[in-house]
């Protein structure tokens, strides 16, 4: 047996040498590092917001610091600059090292990197100016989403060649969801370009909640499956737990997600039978979300060991249970019953955290934490520090979650109590300054995390 | 899977399409979803009120502006637009929505989230002037807001005072000559708050200049008026004026809806409320909680937003009130109080207080009759002050 055990320890070790020259480092390392400066800026502006509950004053004389011009900002930033940065620099290193072959053209990669990363900025800049579409978690101004929607094509096209030109024919479940990933998206950036200028009236309301779950559940989501799905197997060194469960969370997402739109505005004057669909849907999605999380706990069995000492799996796994968590609760909260309560409150964005910070954007720093010392050739800094930022960021998001559940419970059966709306605003303001530190909690973390992979490589370097 | 053309056609395409075309196109293809007609409450020539079938109306140009400020500074990120039919909400907002209020909206402002309250029927629930009051500092008219103020919104100018013959008058600086035409033969009457901070009430289009000659009026403060060096006029800008403007309009296409609005709805009534001392302490906090910022600490009608209200807000200590069912130059009942409170007054900057509690009303109107009693002042005559 030790014998086999060496051959193949051997062809391990020859395909991670093959693989290793797939790979552009320099590339990989430009988007990570514009990333991480996303991911230290645009969450940070939550906690300003926040601030702003307690103190309505608070950086409230200029215009382009108020809450109606930051809010955007950080909604955007979170998922096009936060999130999205670091998931396309982690696909420069997935896709090639799936697929066995260099990228087909990486000097559009480099290019496409300057693109990407300015035209945030402008995008940033234009927001904080009050240029807003008025479509929420789309507001950026029609030249930026112009711009992120060719951004996308480009790479649609640049990953799909790729992929064409791969040396084994089966696809490993991550390309399965970077291929759908990117073409969702094509498909509904050009919503988000029509949309806010066309059909007027409660369908342009249908049309907006569409568009919404398109972003979180047509590209955050399997984004950050083609993260989970490359990276725990690879980080905690076990095969997938079953290729049945990824085939079957994989369609059952295809066919449920598209549906669930309407449910951000129930009992809204659109058509009760859409906002059925779009409820029963919403349930429905219990089917992948299960299924996709019991084949990575699955693929845990036997290496839960490594949930100890392996910084890359503390956060897939951390960031499994919070998708557990804020699924559930966003299943729920379609509910017409929970609806009633829940919505127009914390609640709500109590689930948009878990989900959106809480599992993706942590996905993308697992992700990032096991490429960066692989493509700079230095170990991380100090697996110590790292640990505290993992933990301030755990305990972060699971307070602001339960924080902002309860006083969403709070205010909402205070609604229906017949309570004065001022009073249940004044009553869940404790809530808020709570919230606030579990944000800086948060930020704090995040800080460590990447000031110990950059101390690590930056020490290197000198 | 081996095959990218499934994944990219049956995934990427089918199901989506599929999606857009159920959750998307079907229900914008029922003319319901597209219907520009809204049940209106009109009121008859017999006098009573109808639920008529009634076309809603668009925009006006200045709407517009005032809908793409809304836009721009995020109003809707706090304020959403639809009244649902559960949680009780018909009795808290107003009429549960319907598709063809929102004929003319593109892009939509449903909101998904309430840090302050729906604006769907806020439409003429306040005047103008509170508006501007609660924009410049939404803490000069709700202590316990959390709304940010909207300075930016005004033209702002420190202009000073000095004592001239007949009281105080500006000084004439550039910035005065900008706001005003300083037409000699036109008075324009302006109400500084103790702070010296002096609203302008803006020409109804938002242009400047105002046609007239500004004129401070101390006479609110009777005796004691404030030592002031300098005001600070304060000038609602055009887009300013046009989202109010905006505001005024949301929901007004339901028409006279607040006729038949229950909770809003108290008869006449020679109500007495037996003056216990544990309901005017009571009631002392409700009016703290809602009442000071207009009526004033001292219940004269000087608070700190008075400057923008007109017509002023009451001077409980004169003992003169408007809406009553006793005869003139009488007291009202503690019933006409209650009634005035619960309903507001319709083009004055009195809101509607029908949301809060029955109790706690009946303590407010308790209270402002123990102001009343407890501070008797000499009636000056109704020429010199305006009040409702």
């Amino acid at each position: 047996m030790a014998g086999t055990g060496d051959v193949r320890e051997a062809r391990v070790a020859e395909a991670q040498r093959l693989n290793d020259n797939v790979i552009d480092r320099a590339l990989i390392r430009r988007w990570l590092a514009w990333g991480f400066f996303w991911l230290l800026f645009f969450p940070t502006l939550g906690v300003v917001l926040s601030t702003k509950f307690t103190y309505p004053e608070f950086l409230g004389d200029q215009a382009w610091l108020t809450f109606g011009r930051l809010r955007p900002i950080h909604v955007n930033g979170v998922i096009w600059g936060a999130f999205s940065t670091l998931f396309i620099g982690l696909c420069h290193y997935i896709v090639p090292r799936l697929c066995g072959v260099r990228l087909w053209n990486e000097r559009w990669s480099h290019g496409l990197l300057w693109v990407w990363n300015l035209n945030l900025a402008v995008a940033v800049i234009l927001l904080a100016a009050g240029f807003n579409r008025g479509w929420e978690a789309g507001e950026f101004a029609l030249v930026n989403v112009i711009v992120i929607f060719l951004a996308v094509l480009a790479l649609t096209v640049q990953f799909l060649v790729t992929i064409k030109n791969r040396r084994e024919a089966p696809l490993y479940v991550s390309l399965w969801y970077l291929i759908a990933a990117f073409i969702w998206t094509d498909v509904n950036l050009v919503l988000l370009i029509l949309g806010p200028y066309n059909i007027p009236g409660i369908n342009n309301a249908a049309w907006h909640g569409l568009f919404i779950h398109y972003v979180v559940g047509l590209w955050i989501t399997p984004a950050g499956y083609v993260l989970i799905y490359y990276f725990l197997p690879a980080s905690v060194r076990n095969p997938i737990y079953s290729h049945k469960l990824s085939l079957i969370g994989f369609w059952s997402l295809a066919f449920f997600y598209p549906f669930v739109g309407i449910h951000h505005y129930l009992y809204s004057p659109i058509a009760d039978w859409a906002e059925t669909i779009a409820i029963v849907s919403s349930m429905m999605l219990i089917i992948p979300v299960w299924t996709v999380l019991q084949n990575f706990f699955g693929t845990m069995l036997g290496q839960w060991q490594e949930f100890g000492r392996n910084l890359p799996a503390k956060f897939l796994i951390i960031g499994s249970i919070m998708y557990l968590l804020g699924c559930l609760q966003g299943s729920l909260e379609a509910l017409r019953a929970l609806q009633q309560p829940t919505h127009f409150t914390d609640f709500v964005i109590s689930h948009s955290h878990l989900t959106v910070f809480g599992t993706f954007v942590i996905w993308a720093i697992a992700g990032a934490v096991y490429v960066w010392p692989r493509i700079t050739g230095s170990p991380i800094w100090s697996f110590k520090l790292g640990n505290w930022g993992f933990w301030l960021i755990t305990l972060g998001i699971s307070a602001m979650g339960l924080v902002l559940s309860a006083q969403g419970l709070q205010q909402g059966f205070m609604l229906m109590a017949q309570s004065e709306f001022l009073e249940t605003v004044t009553a869940i303001r404790p809530y808020w300054w709570v919230r606030t530190f579990t944000g800086i909690s948060m930020d704090l973390g995040i800080s460590l995390v990447v000031y110990t992979l950059m101390k690590g490589s930056l020490a290197r370097s000198a | 899977m081996r095959s990218i053309k499934s994944l990219a056609i049956g995934a990427g395409f089918f199901f989506v399409t599929l999606a857009l075309f159920v959750q998307g196109f079907l229900p914008a293809m029922l003319p319901e979803s597209r219907a520009k007609h809204v049940s209106r409450a009109v009121r008859t020539d017999l006098g009573e009120v109808k639920w008529v079938r009634y076309a809603s109306s668009d925009y006006t140009p200045r709407e517009q502006l005032g809908r793409a400020v809304y836009i721009r500074e995020g109003c809707w990120y706090c304020h959403s637009q639809y009244v649902r039919p559960v949680a009780s909400e018909e009795l808290r907002w107003g009429p549960v929505s319907e598709a063809g209020e929102y004929a003319y909206d593109l892009p939509h402002l449903f909101s998904t989230r309430r840090i302050g309250p729906d604006l769907t029927r806020v439409g003429l629930k306040y005047a103008d002037d509170w508006h501007y009051a609660h924009h410049w500092d939404p803490r000069l008219v709700v202590p316990e807001s959390i709304m940010p103020s909207f300075k930016w919104l005004f033209e702002q100018a420190r202009v000073p005072v000095r004592q001239g013959g007949e009281g105080l008058a500006l000084e004439a600086t550039p910035a005065l000559s900008r706001y005003f035409t300083l037409n000699k033969d036109k008075p324009v009457l302006l109400f500084p708050n103790e702070t010296g901070l002096t609203f302008v009430r803006p020409h109804p289009d938002g242009e400047l200049p105002i046609d007239g000659t500004p004129v401070l009026d101390l006479t609110p403060f009777a005796d004691t008026p404030p030592a002031l060096t300098s005001v600070l006029l304060v000038v609602p800008t055009k887009e300013l004026v046009s989202l109010v403007g905006y505001v005024q309009k949301l929901g007004t296409n339901r028409g006279a809806w607040r006729e038949v609005f229950e909770p809003q709805n108290v008869a006449l009534s020679v109500m007495g409320i037996p003056p216990s001392a544990d309901l005017v302490a009571r009631g002392e906090e409700e009016y703290a909680e809602h009442c000071i910022g207009c009526h004033g600490a001292k219940g004269d009608g000087n608070g700190l937003a008075a400057t923008f209200l007109f017509p002023r807000p009451r001077d409980f200590t004169i003992g003169a009130f408007k809406f009553r069912s006793t005869p003139s130059g009488s007291l009202p009942t503690d019933g006409d109080l209650f009634r005035t409170v619960t309903r507001g007054v319709r083009w004055t900057a009195m809101p509607t207080w029908h949301e809060l509690r029955a109790g706690r009303r009946r303590s407010r109107s308790r209270r402002s009759c123990c102001r009343r009693r407890r501070r008797p002042r000499p009636h000056s005559s109704p020429g010199e002050r305006t009040s409702t």
